[in-house]
C-alpha cells in the first residue's frame, strides 16, 4: 500500500502502520486517532517505536478544518488517512480512539466514539461546558465506552513524575501552587489569538490542578483584562481557595514580547509547595531553548501525545484506568465555569471620594 | 552600618536582650542598654534606628522625634494606617526625618529596571509579578513565624503580607506607577507549631492606570527549597525578568539536605542595598538632601499590604479609593478608614454548587 493509498483502506483493514512493536507476544492495540490538534507534530517526528500501538486510521477532525495537516502528518508516520473521522469513531476494527481535535470537534468526536463503545483519550479540553459532560457521559454510559482524558501537562514526563510525588504523598499536605503560562503577546499567528486567553491556554493548568487534588474549590477570585492591545482578552489572574485549603494562583497572559525566545506555545510554570517538599516544573529547564526565529522546542509538552497513546493502549488491552475522564473532565469544566462566573462579575471599582 | 564608618559612628544600642545589645554594640565601643529610653534620651545621638517588630514602631519613632532625632525604621512601616500617620505627623511636627527601610528600593536590579521601565523600553508597564520564597528555619536558628520567633508571636506580628510581602507591595506600586484601587487575597498557615499567624500569602492587584500587580509569598519552605525572588514586568513593548532560581550560584549539600547559602546576599544583594540605604539616609540628614524614599511611599506600601490582608480576612476584594500616583495622599487624616470591603468579584462558599462535580 502506498500512502495516498491510506485514505482508502477498509474500515478494519489490518495495515501494518509501522513502528508496532515487533517481538512483542500482545499484538498491538489498533487506535484510530481524530484531528491534530498541537500534538500532530510531536507524533510525527516520534522516532521510536510505539510498540504497544498501531496506528490504525487517522481521520481529520469534525468540519475538517485540518484535513490537509492531517493527510499530511499521515503520510509522515505511514498510518492510513481518512476523511470522514464519524468513520474512525464508529470502525468495529478499532477498539480505542485517540481525539487530538480542538475544543469543538473534541466533544463531537469522543461523544461519538464512546457512544460506539470505544475507549477514548480526549486530550484536554474535552469538553468546555457542562452540557458537553453531561453528553459525554450519556454517550459512555449508553454505549458502554470509556473515557480517558487529561491535558499536556499532565501527561509530560515532569508533570507525570510531579503527580507521583504529588500522589504519593512525598510532598505532605499541599499548601499552594503556583502556575503560569506565558504566550507570545502577538499570539501564535493564527486564530488562537482572538480567543480569551484562558479558554485557550488555561484548561491544561486547570487539569493538572485537578489531578494535583481531589478537593473541590471553595473559593474562586478571577480578573480577566485586555492589557496588551489584543482587543481580547489576555490576562487572566486567578486564586482558588481549595476545600482542603490549598491555595492555587494561576497567571496565564499573552504577553511575552517578540524578544523573547519561548515557543508559540510559550512558558509553563508549575510550582507545588507541601509541607515537607516541593516541586517545580520549569520551562528553563525542561525546554529547549532555540535563540532565533525557530520555534523552541518543547520535549516536555511534544512527548505527552505518546504517553496518552500508551495509556490507551494500556486501557484497551484490559488494564483499568487509574481515572474515571468523565468525573475529570468534570472537575476540569466546574473550576473553569467558576473561573468564568468569577471573571464575569463586576469589578470592584474605586471607591468614590 | 560598618561600611559607613567613616560618616557614622554608633554610640548606644538598646534591645530588651541584653546580650544582643552588647552583641550590637561592642565593634563600635558603644554603650549597650536595655531600654530603649536610654537611647533616646542622649545627647550626643542625631540618629535613630528603629528595628524593633513593627508594633513598636510608632511609640519609638514619636518618642525619637520628641527628642529631635531622625529616625530610619525598619519595614514594614507599622501595623496600621493610624500608626503610620501618626509617625510621619511626630516626624513633621518635629521637624526632623523619617524614612523606613525599603531596602528593596536601594538593591541593584530593582533600581535598574525601576530606570528602564522610566527610559520607556518596555513601554507601559501592564502586568507585574513578584513572588518571594525562602526556606523554614535551618538547625539553630529559630525560624520565621515559628513559636520561637517574634513575627509568630499575633500580639506583635500581622504575618507575611507584611513581615514580607510590605516589599512585594512597595515594588508593585513603584513599578505600576500607580496606586491599587482593588486588591484580592488569599493567606494561611502552613507551617507547623505557628501561634495563628499567616506565613504564606498571595494576592493581586488592580492599579489605577489598568496595570495588574500580583504577588506570592512563601517564607516557611520545606529545607533545602532555594531563597529566590521570581520578578516579571511586562510592558506593551518589552519585558523585564529578574529570576533568581535560574541564577542558583553554590548549592550545599548536607544531612540536613541542601541549602543556598549564597543566594540572599549575593543574588539579592542585601548588603549593598543596606549600604545604599543608610548612606542615602544620612545624606539627607547632613545635606538636607530629599529622601530617597519618603515616609508617604512607605505608607502607600502599607495601605496595599493592609488592604491584601482585609481582603484575605474578609474573603472578598476590597476596594481602595484612588489616590495620586506615586504621591502621597493630600490628606493623611483619611487613615484606614479608607480601606472598605467592596462588592464581590469572586464566587464565595455560597455559590459552590456551581463548582462541585
Amino acid at each position: 500500500m502506498t500512502p495516498s493509498d491510506a485514505g482508502r483502506a477498509a474500515p478494519s483493514d489490518p495495515v501494518s502502520a509501522g513502528r508496532d512493536g515487533a517481538g512483542r507476544a500482545a499484538p498491538p492495540v489498533a487506535i484510530g486517532i481524530i484531528g491534530a490538534g498541537r500534538h500532530a507534530a510531536a507524533l510525527a517526528d516520534h522516532q521510536a517505536p510505539l510498540g504497544d500501538v498501531r496506528i490504525a486510521r487517522w481521520a481529520a477532525s469534525p468540519g475538517g478544518t485540518d484535513l490537509s495537516v492531517i493527510r499530511e502528518m499521515a503520510v509522515r508516520i505511514e498510518a492510513p488517512f481518512a476523511r470522514d473521522w464519524e468513520a474512525v469513531a464508529r470502525d468495529p476494527g478499532i477498539p480505542a480512539v485517540l481525539v487530538l481535535s480542538e475544543t469543538a470537534g473534541a466533544t463531537v468526536a469522543a461523544e461519538a466514539a464512546l457512544g460506539a463503545g470505544k475507549i477514548v483519550f480526549c486530550a484536554a479540553p474535552t469538553a468546555t461546558r457542562t452540557e458537553e459532560v453531561n453528553r459525554l457521559a450519556g454517550a459512555a454510559a449508553g454505549g458502554r465506552g470509556v473515557l480517558l482524558a487529561g491535558g499536556a501537562i499532565r501527561h509530560s514526563p515532569a508533570g507525570r513524575e510531579a503527580l507521583r510525588l504529588i500522589g504519593g504523598d512525598e510532598l505532605g499536605p499541599l499548601h499552594s501552587l503556583f502556575g503560569s503560562v506565558r504566550l507570545p503577546m502577538t499570539g501564535n499567528g493564527d486564530r488562537s489569538a482572538q480567543r480569551a486567553v484562558l479558554e485557550e491556554a488555561g484548561w491544561d493548568l486547570l487539569d493538572f490542578i485537578v489531578a494535583a487534588t481531589p478537593a473541590q474549590p471553595s473559593r474562586v477570585h478571577a480578573q480577566v483584562d485586555a492589557l496588551f492591545g489584543s482587543g481580547t482578552p489576555d490576562t487572566a489572574v486567578c486564586i482558588i481557595r481549595f476545600e482542603n485549603d490549598l491555595i492555587a494562583t494561576i497567571e496565564i497572559a499573552r504577553c511575552l514580547p517578540p524578544s523573547v525566545p519561548a515557543a508559540a506555545e510559550g512558558e509553563i510554570e508549575i510550582e507545588v509547595i507541601g509541607g515537607r517538599g516541593a516541586v517545580r516544573l520549569e520551562p528553563a529547564a525542561t525546554a529547549v531553548g532555540v535563540y532565533g526565529p525557530v520555534t523552541a522546542l518543547r520535549p516536555w509538552l511534544d512527548a505527552p501525545v505518546i504517553s496518552m497513546l500508551h495509556e490507551l493502549a494500556a486501557a484497551a488491552g484490559g488494564r483499568t484506568p487509574g481515572t474515571d475522564g468523565v468525573v475529570e473532565v468534570r472537575r476540569s469544566v466546574a473550576l473553569m465555569e467558576a473561573i468564568r462566573a468569577a471573571a464575569a462579575r463586576p469589578a470592584a471599582g474605586p471607591e468614590s471620594g | 552600618m560598618r561600611n559607613l564608618s567613616d560618616r557614622v559612628t554608633l554610640v548606644a544600642a538598646a534591645d530588651l536582650d541584653r546580650q544582643a545589645a552588647q552583641a550590637a554594640a561592642a565593634p563600635w565601643g558603644a554603650d549597650p542598654y536595655t531600654d530603649g529610653r536610654q537611647v533616646v534620651d542622649r545627647p550626643d545621638v542625631e540618629v535613630i534606628v528603629i528595628a524593633t517588630p513593627e508594633a513598636a514602631h510608632r511609640e519609638w519613632t514619636v518618642a525619637a522625634a520628641a527628642a529631635g532625632k531622625h529616625v530610619l525604621c525598619e519595614k514594614p512601616m507599622a501595623p496600621s494606617l493610624e500608626d503610620a500617620d501618626a509617625m510621619i505627623d511626630a516626624c513633621r511636627r518635629a521637624g526632623v526625618h523619617l524614612m523606613i527601610g525599603h531596602s528593596r528600593r536601594f538593591t541593584r536590579r530593582y533600581m535598574e529596571i525601576r530606570r528602564t521601565i522610566d527610559r520607556g523600553e518596555i513601554g507601559a508597564v501592564r502586568l507585574i509579578r513578584e513572588n518571594e520564597r525562602r526556606a523554614g528555619a535551618r538547625a539553630g536558628t529559630p525560624g520565621y513565624y515559628t513559636g520561637a520567633h517574634w513575627t509568630g508571636d499575633p500580639a506583635v506580628s500581622v504575618g507575611a503580607a507584611l513581615t514580607n510581602g510590605i516589599h512585594e507591595a512597595d515594588l508593585l506600586r513603584w513599578f505600576a506607577g500607580a496606586e491599587p484601587v482593588a486588591v484580592f487575597a488569599e493567606q494561611k498557615i502552613t507551617i507547623e507549631g505557628n501561634r495563628g499567624v499567616p506565613d504564606f500569602v498571595t494576592w493581586t492587584a488592580r492599579f489605577a492606570n489598568g496595570a495588574v500587580g500580583s504577588s506570592e509569598i512563601s517564607n516557611c519552605l520545606p529545607a533545602g527549597y532555594p531563597a529566590f525572588h521570581q520578578f516579571e514586568a511586562y510592558g506593551v513593548r518589552g519585558a523585564i525578568r529578574a529570576r533568581d532560581h535560574e541564577l542558583v550560584s553554590l548549592t550545599r549539600f548536607h544531612d540536613g539536605g541542601a541549602d543556598y547559602p549564597e543566594s540572599g546576599r549575593i543574588l539579592l544583594h542585601n548588603q549593598t542595598a543596606y549600604d545604599r540605604e543608610h548612606a542615602a539616609f544620612i545624606d539627607t540628614v547632613r545635606t538636607g538632601a530629599s529622601l530617597p524614599m519618603p515616609p508617604e511611599e512607605a505608607r502607600a506600601a502599607l495601605r496595599l499590604a493592609l488592604a491584601a490582608v482585609e481582603s484575605a480576612r474578609a474573603g472578598r476584594v476590597v476596594s481602595l479609593a484612588p489616590a495620586s500616583a506615586g504621591r502621597p495622599p493630600a490628606d493623611f487624616a483619611a487613615g484606614h478608614h479608607e480601606i472598605r470591603a467592596a462588592g464581590n468579584h469572586e464566587t464565595n462558599a455560597g455559590g459552590a454548587s456551581e463548582v462541585r462535580a
